[in-house]
């Protein structure tokens, strides 16, 4: 099944990394991957579900927001495992320009609040090129 | 009563409020939208809920279950517990005044 362009030029083995035009259509077939790398890693079950939901949020939000300007922009989806640290490092990349979260009611911004309510450790760097959110997760330690 | 099945995001969530509207359409006294069988919910499709929640105030009782990390747990962490009546059984949902 051919989930998305996958930039096999730096990817260090077991990372995952998928370009992807920013649409809805294609967030589903991202999801499924990364929930099925986070298992892989070793991630417990409610995490991945967090961490999922959380990086998917992430994802809603470039297709919603990063490319009111122009018809189509891209998508850029990574994940690792910080082996110093013991923890996953997600981040979602675009390159457009976010435009700030509607006040409407409160049914925008939702997603934001989402990702911060998953996890404690989001932070979103935009810069003129366009805009990174990291999320981590910790991984288990084998104890002694 | 409506049955849910499966995830709602991004591209699901406009089915799911399709169907919502087509069932408040009938008009009934409550509406059950019963997510037991979701195992993905996005922000968009809390919002669908809300929107149709806000649509139903005054006409119809709008009446969600929903039970467990997927579905729950999420609308929790966003307030919508507070919003909108959300029941853990279909049971529950039926039997509340």
């Amino acid at each position: 099944m051919n989930l998305g362009q996958q930039d096999l030029d730096s990817v260090p083995e077991g990372d995952l990394h998928f370009r992807v035009p920013a649409v809805p259509g294609r967030l589903a077939g991202l999801r499924h991957a990364l929930a099925e790398w986070a298992a892989q890693v070793g991630l417990p079950d409610e995490d991945t579900e967090a961490l999922v939901l959380a990086s998917y949020e992430a994802m809603a939000n470039t297709v919603e927001h990063a490319y009111h300007n122009q018809t189509q922009g891209l998508l850029d989806l990574r994940a690792r495992v910080d082996d110093k640290q013991s923890r996953i490092v997600v981040t979602v990349t675009d390159y457009g320009q976010w435009k700030p979260p509607q006040l409407s009611g409160g049914l925008r911004g939702r997603g934001l609040s989402l990702i911060q309510g998953l996890t404690s450790t989001a932070t979103i760097t935009p810069t003129t090129g366009g805009t990174t959110v990291t999320m981590f997760w910790p991984l288990p330690t084998d104890e002694n | 009563m409506l049955n849910v099945a499966g995830e709602i995001d991004l591209a699901t969530a406009p089915q799911l409020g399709e169907s919502i509207n087509a069932a408040m359409e009938q008009r009934p006294e409550t509406l059950v939208v019963d997510l037991s069988k979701v195992d993905f919910l996005a922000s968009a499709g809390m919002a669908v809920l809300i929107g149709c929640h806000q649509q139903a105030q005054g006409n119809i009782r709008f009446r969600i279950v929903a039970t467990g990390s997927a579905t729950f747990r999420p609308m929790e962490l966003t307030g919508m517990t507070e919003e909108i009546s959300i029941y853990h059984t279909r049971d529950e949902a039926l039997a509340a005044d």
